[in-house]
């Protein structure tokens, strides 16, 4: 597992023009959300978050909407959580890119990265096979304030965590599992729920 | 009259107005906090909300403070005085089943003891409030003043009790506090249920002294003729307040205050009056406080209490836990430095107002427009989005981005220790749960 530090606002260059080649691509698998929690924060939704899928072909937009229904944002998820992975086959000695997209309903927010105590923040694990590396740190976005008295650094609305997978050029061709914890607690202006784990997970075809 | 005395006489009638007594000073001596070992207590390396209970925990005929908090654990400060003069030392964490008495808490409230013999067996059993799932949990007493592991205490069809009975959503009940009280006079306890948006809910103990078999159901207290309510975080007990022979209900509120809710029924039939304020709620929201003067400090938010005959004068007094974070400024910062602190401060206030007025604009807006589960809906989702993401860019909120960070670099060195290492205001001030004590005049 690769416990990867965050740091916030990076801007190298290449990998922005990197980002815009790859984003460019429609997106090629991703997987539904598995809870670990003890504690589901919606236990009404377990149904569907225990049931991963994987979609191939879909342009971006379409699979984006497709994800989001996935996690029933209707029932009252306050928090939906997407792995997504371009939609091109990966050739070994070339990179790609990985976003991890929070929804977060109205009203609502998550913690940052660096919340205290631990277990109340914003957690990213990546989990790569052998020859597959993230590149750098993750792009965060910038924080807001939380809606709550003491004005916290939070997320809300939707946000992106971006990365870059280096794939290394003895990676033998196959279909390779890339695996992410996210960790997350939600809170809105009164109250916060319990902290949610989730795994998600996504097969990328090194060919 | 020249300006100048007008302007006295205006000052003069300012003051009058602000500096009325309130039933607070009329009730109560000035409050001061409890002290173990010559130290304050202090439960703010758990994140505060101390939630005080006076008991004789280990049968020395000395009533002991117990402290729960944030964390969920509970303080056993040892009465090593007199009982109408209690000296405390800090003994450890309560135990129970050979760990750490624990309950499960992460947001808003500590946990909250209250001593009771539930099943009749001659050993005082303690409960306790949790935040998730927002259930009672029972340590039953054990021989040797030990406690048993905790259970949840579940009614007679085998639900939790909890102040929400049928949930639309596992989070309803968060947040509950429990006290036990025999409501109809039949010798059991019944359980009384604080909320967390403030009502009060019954419990009804449809068994006995021996064998409780709480209702499937609550029932509503009333106050007033209406709902009994307190500004949420409804953290009652009861006690005789007024000394007429039956039991009162007070409240500990999220805002701080204390409210008296006197029972004007009969003993099998309490009934209550609309409530009286003892304690005002706190000025502010609790945080990032400036205390430039420590005898000048009054508690915080989130008050938590009990009740209690401490010096055994023959009146009551109050017990109260808080919540507050402050800043933790040098002790030798000089009256200019004081004033740079000041000017600080009130820029920071007012960078930080146009933001948050934005911000509560923009929630109320939703609230209005998206009742119930609308929230949830794709439309306001994608909205929200937006907005949110307009409010960051906005001319408020950069500002106070851009000075923010600024500001907690300029504040640092006024400092003698902060919350965090970080460079947001957020991680400067300290986090204190203290323990208030109210002597009755």
């Amino acid at each position: 597992m690769s416990n990867l530090s965050l740091k916030q606002y990076p801007s190298a260059c290449n990998r922005r023009i990197l980002w815009q080649l790859c984003l460019s691509c429609a997106l090629l698998s991703v997987s539904g959300c598995e809870q670990t929690a003890d504690r589901e924060t919606i236990p009404e939704n377990s149904s569907t978050a225990h049931q991963p899928e994987v979609e191939t072909g879909f342009p971006a937009e379409s699979r984006q909407e497709t994800a989001l229904k996935a996690v029933d944002r209707a029932e009252g998820e306050q928090v939906s959580v997407l792995l997504e992975l371009p939609a091109e086959e990966v050739k070994p000695g070339m990179s790609f890119p990985l976003t991890v997209k929070f929804v977060i309903a109205p009203l609502w927010e998550i913690r940052d990265l660096n919340a205290q105590p631990a277990n109340v923040a914003t957690q990213i694990k990546l989990e790569l096979p052998d020859g597959f590396q993230q590149e750098a740190d993750w792009q965060a976005p910038p924080t807001g304030r939380s809606l709550g008295a003491d004005s916290h650094p939070v997320y809300s609305g939707q946000v992106e965590f971006r990365q870059i997978i280096q794939v290394a050029p003895e990676v033998t061709p196959g279909e390779y599992d890339v695996s992410c914890q996210v960790q997350y607690q939600a809170c809105d202006e009164f109250r916060c729920l319990s902290p949610v784990q989730k795994k998600l997970q996504v097969t990328v075809r090194v060919k | 009259m020249t300006f100048h005395r007008l302007l006295s006489l205006c000052a003069f009638c300012f003051y009058l107005f602000t500096a009325d007594p309130t039933l607070a000073d009329e009730l109560f001596e000035k409050p001061v906090r409890l002290q173990a070992e010559g130290k304050i207590i202090d439960t703010g390396a758990a994140w505060g909300h101390s939630s005080p209970c006076i008991e004789d925990l280990d049968g020395d005929d000395l009533a002991d403070l117990i402290v729960g908090d944030f964390s969920g654990t509970f303080q056993f400060y040892k009465n090593v005085g007199r009982s109408d003069a209690p000296v405390y030392m800090d003994i450890g964490k309560v135990q129970a089943d050979g760990k750490d008495a624990k309950v499960n808490i992460y947001c808003c409230v500590g946990g909250q003891p209250r001593f009771v013999d539930l099943d009749g067996d001659g050993i005082r059993d303690f409960i306790s409030s949790s935040y998730d799932p927002g259930t009672c949990f029972y340590f039953r007493g054990l021989p040797d003043h030990k406690f048993a592991a905790p259970i949840e205490l579940k009614d007679k069809a085998g639900v939790p009790v909890r102040s929400s009975v049928k949930q639309q959503q596992n989070y309803q009940s968060f947040g509950s506090f429990y006290t036990p009280v025999d409501w109809d006079a039949d010798g059991d306890f019944d359980l009384l249920i604080g909320c967390f948006d403030g009502h009060l809910k019954l419990r009804i103990n449809e068994g006995d002294a021996k064998k409780y078999a709480f209702a499937d159901e609550n029932q509503t207290v009333d106050a007033g003729g209406k709902p009994l309510e307190v500004e949420k975080h409804c953290c009652p007990v009861i006690a005789d307040w007024d000394q007429d022979g039956l039991w009162d209900i007070l409240a500990g509120s999220d805002e701080g205050s204390v409210t008296w809710f006197r029972n004007t029924g009969s003993k099998t039939a309490p009934q209550f009056s609309e409530g009286v304020v003892l304690i005002p709620k706190h000025e502010g929201n609790g945080y990032k406080q400036v205390i430039w003067d420590e005898d000048t400090m009054v508690p915080g938010i989130r008050s938590q209490i009990d009740v209690v005959d401490y010096n055994q004068d023959g009146k009551l007094d109050l017990i109260l836990g808080d919540f507050n974070t402050t800043y933790d400024f040098r002790d030798d910062l000089t009256k200019q430095e004081k004033q740079q602190v000041e000017t600080l401060l009130s820029e920071s206030e007012k960078l930080g107002k146009a933001y948050g007025d934005k911000m509560t604009a923009l929630r109320e807006d939703f609230k209005k427009r998206y009742p119930g589960d609308e929230i949830f809906s794709e439309k306001a989702n994608k909205e929200w989005s937006e907005a949110y993401k307009a409010l960051k860019e906005s001319p408020e909120a950069k500002a106070f981005e851009k000075h923010d960070a600024e500001f907690a670099k300029q504040m640092r060195p006024f400092l003698a220790s902060t919350r965090g290492k970080g460079d947001r205001s957020f991680d400067l001030a300290k986090s204190h749960g203290y323990v208030w004590l109210y002597f009755r005049k």
